[in-house]
Formats: structure tokens, C-alpha cells, sequence
């Protein structure tokens, strides 16, 4: 894979002296940086560029998160959530994949990096200690790919050791990526755990341009696993297409022969779901994808979907070859109705988005 | 605008094929030449010197027009002074345009393609948009843009307001021979503006997925068939026509809207009581309405519905 590399730094001069900046700016020597005031005429520019949403992502702007850094998950109260908290350190990701949701959803199209972090350190020493008997799942994979730009921040290395020595949290690091150097010597005291999204390899090739193979991303995986880690994997998008049943069980199939069952947390799965807005997006940025030609309905939540029996027939063959594996596997939906979770389990395992945030605690919590 | 020379002119000598300031489009000089004729130009038309014996037109291009076709051959004019730019120049015009007339949306488009000579979009978007009475984003500008790379009579159409301009401009994204067919289909069928981008999306979204052309399911059997279905009035057909492309777009949700209705029809209700599903077949909710008259009525329609729950094939879609 290749790793990220901006054409240009723009740094928010209050964030300046951060570490976080140092560390950017240390590993990017020969790359242009403006220092700026004022980061909207910057922003603005990028808008009025022909594709914004390309030009954004050569651009790597450093500044300040002026909100909460940890916020619940966007889930909606229509859907059963898994009810993590988001680490949003950072928004945007270089990977290009036709479905991206944050092409839709974002204001800023650069890349950014909220680097005040020592704030953010502040934010979740106070909030952890607030609640010392329940389990925080933290996922930094929401708005961005949690490793994508891991070379150059180093986060990974500033985060890691911190939430090691908290007994009430779980890190979940979401990523496509194979950008796992700085993970491989940290000490995380079964604290953190890394997970990947995972496609067919047809799938990976044609809508996640810029994201390492399948093969590329399991054998990150598997180094992963040799150096202690609990691993998770998303099976989200599944992708519905002629052949996506052969691609998922040879995806399945080359996952378990690296990975041992037993090392694995948990995998979801969530059918490719996208705001209206996003269609005209992919038409114009991605003329060669077919994937939103298939037959999609409003769901509850605004977002188009799957319509139901496909969905449901997805994730219940899905379901069928990881169970082949290993019968215990933790196996979540992530935004799916009530209906379609007993349609799929065949039992009343999860009734609402409480029940499913406690599976996931206490199976994250083991060790 | 600098200084104004007025001079009286040859027309000949006024390029009225240079309509390098002109954003007009889609009009009809009838009324102006009665006008022209009865009292004549009472505004000489700008130009401004494009080489020494030539001039090209910032205002007064219809003017100009009418001139020609009454065969006028010479007329005051005013000339802008030399050594304004051509921005500038396009910019006099625009205001003209804009101080005494809304633009057309073709004419907005105009604008906006002659504008990106000079404008960055951010520019177009913030400061140009507003003044042509369109909001200020990126979206609209993409929207409206592509108009007038439009044929001739889709471009006529949307003036008209036969062809809503985003449908229009989404007619750019096919091939020249499909553009046509959906065209004419469109105006056969006179559907509303909806309807119209309900259309064209479907039939791009049916093309894009089998990799076919329009033209291989809109010269179908079936399609055809509806056309030219003399039983058939224009709602009728169109009606019909969005069922046959719905059909092809989304075989599976047509094919359980079928098996509901099927269902529903042996469930016998009559027509007091309305067994409606949730949309799309999306959420879990099915509802039951139904009205009644006396307190015999109402004993009637409850047995009815206490029934439904002993059917098989109504349980199998609910349970699935």
C-alpha cells in the first residue's frame, strides 16, 4: 500500500507547538506548510476547487477540535446501534472508496487532524473517571481510518500506552489499511483492539481504490494476532452483486486460514447504506461503479438500503460460513431493525441497542 | 462602461454571429418588431470595436435582430470606449440584462459558462448565483451549468417549461441517440417535473446496471406496446410506462408489491377495510383502517380482520 502523503501542510497556528504537529511535520520534511490564522479561507479555497472532494484529500490541514473529541456514535433510535463512543481525532480519509459515507457527510473536504490533543487527553481523563464501572468501547474508525495516517501522527503510539493503564476501556483501531508499524512494539495491555474492514476482492478492487488487498489486509491482521492483539472485522459494506456469495466465503476462507478464531472479539456485518446525496456523488466522482444500481429503499433513518429480503439473505449465509468456522463467534448487525436481527438469528438474542452495547462489552472485556 | 461615443452605424458592420457578451436565448421578436415598427428604437443597442470596420453587441442583440430582418441598414448605436476588458464588457451586458428581465434557466447557464471565463467557481457560486436569483451552492451551479450544452429543442423545452431543467440536464449524461429517444418519450407522455426525473433515473439506472443502452429496453415489446395502445389516454400511458421501467429497475420490491397485493385481494376484505404495508416493506408496521356505520358494522369488520391472522400467505409475508 502506499502511505498518505499530502501535497500540502496548512497548521492552524494555535495548534503550532502541538505534538501532534511535530510529529507531522517531522515526518513530512519535503512538503509545502502554510501557517494560517484563520483556517476557513483555506477550507473555502479547496470548495471552489473543480473536485473538491479530491483536492481536499492532497491538502492536510492541523488544527483545533473545538468540540467534544468523545462523542456517542450517530447512530439512529431506528436501528439497533452497538453504542460506541467516537474518538474523533481526526476526519476524512485518503482511501477512496466509491461508498464512503464521509463524502456525503462532511463539511471540510481536507484531511484534518484535530492535533490539540493534550485537550483531548484532558477530555478523556475526566470523562473515564466518571463512570468507573462501565466499559467505554472507543472507536477512533468513524469519521476516518483509524491507521490511515498513523505513519505521520504517530497517534497510535500517544494513544495506545494511555488507554493501556485504564481498566474500563476498550480502543477498537477500525482501518482498510495495512499501516500497522508503529501498533507491532506498543504496549497495550489487552486494552486496545484492531479490526478491519473487509470486502470480497472484487469489491476491494474496484470501489476501494486507494486501500490495500484483501490478502494485505489479513496478513496485517495476522501479524497483529502474533503480537497479542484481539482482533475485530466489519463486513460493512456487504456489497450485493452477482458472485458476492463466492466472494465473501473466498474472503472468509483466506481470513481464517491466518487468523484464529479465538483471537477474534467480534465481526459485524451492515449492508451498503448511503444518504440520498451521496448517489449524485459517486455518479460524478465514481462513473464506473455499479453498486448503487441495485434495489435500494428509504430506511427508517433517511438512508437508502438494501431492500429487506436482500439484506436479510446476505446476513444470514454470511451468518451460516463464519458459524462453519466457529460456532461461537461473536457476530453483530450494525444498524439493522429488530426484525431483521430475529429474522437473521433466529432467535430474540438482541432486542435493542442496550442489549447488543452489554454482548459487546462483556465480549470485549475477555482478555 | 467609460466613455460612450454614439455614432450611427452600419449594421452590417455589427457581428451578430460574435455573441461573445450575449446570454440571450429562447425568445420571440414578434412583439419587439411591432414595437420597433410603430415607434421605433428608443435605446440605441451597445456594441463595442472588435477590429476596424467590425463590432460586436453587448445589449441590444434582439434589437439588432429585428433591425436586420426589417431590413434597416443603418442605425444609432452607442460604442463603449476601447480599453475596457472583456470581463467588464460581459459584465455591462449581464447587468442590462439583469436591471429589466429575469433570466430563463438556459440563459442562467449561458451566464454561468461565459462567467467561468473570468471566475473562479467559488466566485460564481457566492457572488454570481444570487443575482441570478439561484442559492449559492455548488449543487445548483452543477445543475444548472450543462443546460445550455443542451440540443436545440430540449433547450427550447425547458424555456418552455415542457422539460424540468434538472431533467434536462441530466440528459447530458446520455448518448445522443438515447438523449433523443428519452426526449420524445418525455414529451409524448407530458409528465410532470417528478415524474420526468423519475424517468430519466430509472432508465440511467437500468442502462448503467446491465450495461445496455436506452435504447435496448425502450425499443422493447413492451414498452412499444403501451405506445401505441390506441385504448390507452397520455396518463394511461404514462402511468404504464413508469410501471414497465419500475419493473425493470426493481424487480424484487415490484415482485413483493404484487405478492402483497395478491395476498391481500384473497383476503377478502372488501372495501370498508384498507390493509396497508409499511413503505418500502422497510419498517415492521403494517396498518389497518377501516370505517363503520352502526355497531353491526363494526361486529362485521372485526371478524374480518380476526381472520386474517389464521392466513398462511399473509403470515408468511409478515413472518417471513
Amino acid at each position: 500500500m502506499v502511505r498518505y502523503i499530502p501535497s500540502k501542510i496548512i497548521v492552524d497556528t494555535k495548534v503550532r507547538d502541538s505534538l501532534l504537529t511535530h510529529n507531522i511535520l517531522n515526518n513530512l520534511p519535503g512538503v509545502p506548510v502554510e501557517y494560517v490564522a484563520d483556517t476557513s479561507t483555506a477550507i473555502d479555497a479547496i470548495r471552489g476547487r473543480k473536485d473538491p472532494l479530491y483536492a481536499g484529500k492532497k491538502v492536510l490541514l492541523l488544527t483545533e477540535n473545538r468540540g467534544r473529541f468523545l462523542k456517542p456514535c450517530p447512530g439512529t433510535k431506528e436501528y439497533i446501534c452497538c453504542g460506541y463512543r467516537i474518538l474523533n481525532f481526526a476526519t476524512n480519509c485518503n482511501l477512496e472508496c466509491s461508498y464512503c459515507i464521509l463524502q456525503s457527510y462532511l463539511n471540510n473536504p481536507a484531511m484534518v487532524v484535530y492535533a490539540n490533543i493534550e485537550d483531548m487527553f484532558a477530555e478523556l481523563e475526566d470523562e473515564l473517571s466518571q463512570d468507573s464501572e462501565s466499559i467505554y468501547r472507543i472507536g477512533t474508525g468513524e469519521f476516518t481510518d483509524s491507521l490511515a495516517l498513523d505513519h505521520l501522527t504517530g497517534f497510535a503510539k500517544l494513544i495506545l500506552p494511555y488507554f493501556a493503564h485504564k481498566q474500563n476501556v476498550i480502543l477498537e483501531l477500525k482501518t482498510k489499511t495495512d499501516n500497522i508499524g508503529n501498533l507491532i512494539d506498543l504496549q497495550h495491555n489487552g486494552n486496545t483492539m484492531v479490526s478491519w474492514s473487509l470486502n470480497t476482492e472484487e469489491v476491494a478492487k474496484r470501489e476501494e481504490l486507494f486501500a490495500p488487498s484483501i490478502d494485505d489486509r489479513i496478513e496485517a491482521a495476522f501479524k497483529c494476532q502474533n503480537v497479542g492483539y484481539r482482533l475485530g472485522f466489519h463486513f460493512d459494506p456487504l456489497i450485493y452483486y452477482p458472485g458476492w456469495e463466492e466472494g465473501y466465503q473466498r474472503t472468509l476462507e483466506r481470513l481464517f486460514a491466518r487468523i484464529d478464531t479465538r483471537n477474534v472479539s467480534w465481526i459485524s456485518m451492515g449492508g451498503l447504506r448511503f444518504l440520498p446525496e451521496l448517489k449524485p456523488i459517486i455518479q460524478k466522482r465514481f462513473p464506473q461503479s455499479k453498486i448503487i444500481y441495485e434495489e435500494f429503499v428509504p430506511g427508517m433513518d433517511g438512508k437508502m438500503r438494501y431492500f429487506k429480503p436482500i439484506r436479510i439473505e446476505m446476513y444470514s449465509r454470511m451468518l451460516e460460513w463464519i458459524r462453519d468456522y466457529d460456532p461461537k463467534l461473536c457476530v453483530y448487525l450494525c444498524m439493522e431493525s429488530r426484525e431483521v436481527w430475529k429474522k437473521v438469528f433466529k432467535e430474540v438474542r438482541v432486542e435493542n441497542s442496550e442489549n447488543l452495547a452489554k454482548i459487546l462489552d462483556d465480549t470485549g472485556d475477555k482478555k | 462602461m467609460g466613455n460612450v461615443e454614439y455614432k450611427q452605424l452600419d449594421i452590417k458592420s455589427i457581428d451578430l454571429t460574435d455573441t461573445t457578451f450575449v446570454i440571450t436565448y429562447g425568445f420571440t421578436l414578434t412583439q419587439l418588431k411591432k414595437s420597433i415598427e410603430k415607434i421605433g428604437i428608443l435605446n440605441p443597442p451597445l456594441v463595442k470595436k472588435k477590429s476596424r470596420e467590425q463590432y460586436s453587441i453587448v445589449c441590444g442583440y434582439k434589437r439588432l435582430l429585428v433591425c436586420q430582418d426589417m431590413g434597416i441598414e443603418k442605425l444609432r448605436c452607442a460604442i463603449m470606449g476601447q480599453g475596457i476588458e472583456e470581463k467588464d464588457t460581459f459584465l455591462t451586458g449581464l447587468f442590462d440584462n439583469l436591471s429589466h428581465r429575469v433570466l430563463n434557466p438556459v440563459e442562467k447557464s449561458i451566464t454561468i459558462s461565459k462567467l467561468q471565463k473570468y471566475y473562479s467557481g467559488e466566485v460564481i457560486v457566492k457572488k454570481f448565483l444570487p443575482l441570478l436569483g439561484l442559492n449559492p451552492h455548488y449543487s445548483v451551479l452543477d445543475r444548472i451549468k450543462p443546460l445550455s450544452g443542451l440540443d436545440a429543442k430540449v433547450k427550447d423545452a425547458v424555456v418552455d417549461g415542457r422539460i424540468d431543467e434538472g431533467a434536462a440536464a441530466k440528459l447530458l449524461n446520455f448518448s445522443e441517440k438515447d438523449r433523443e429517444l428519452l426526449f420524445q418519450l418525455l414529451s409524448v407522455l407530458r409528465f410532470s417535473k417528478n415524474k420526468q426525473n423519475e424517468i430519466i433515473d430509472n432508465s440511467y439506472d437500468i442502462a448503467k446496471r446491465d450495461g445496455c443502452s436506452i435504447s435496448d429496453f425502450l425499443n422493447a415489446k413492451g414498452l412499444k406496446e403501451i405506445l401505441t395502445d390506441s385504448d390507452l389516454n397520455i396518463p394511461q400511458k404514462g402511468n404504464r410506462v413508469r410501471y414497465f421501467l419500475r419493473k425493470l429497475r426493481y424487480p424484487k420490491i415490484i415482485k413483493a408489491e404484487k405478492d402483497f397485493m395478491e395476498v391481500r385481494r384473497k383476503l377478502n376484505l372488501g372495501d370498508t377495510i384498507k390493509l396497508t404495508s409499511p413503505p418500502s416493506f422497510e419498517g415492521d408496521r403494517y396498518c389497518i383502517e377501516f370505517q363503520f356505520e352502526n355497531m353491526d358494522d363494526l361486529e362485521e369488520n372485526l371478524k374480518k380482520i380476526a381472520s386474517i391472522k389464521h392466513n398462511k400467505e399473509f403470515k408468511r409475508i409478515i413472518e417471513g
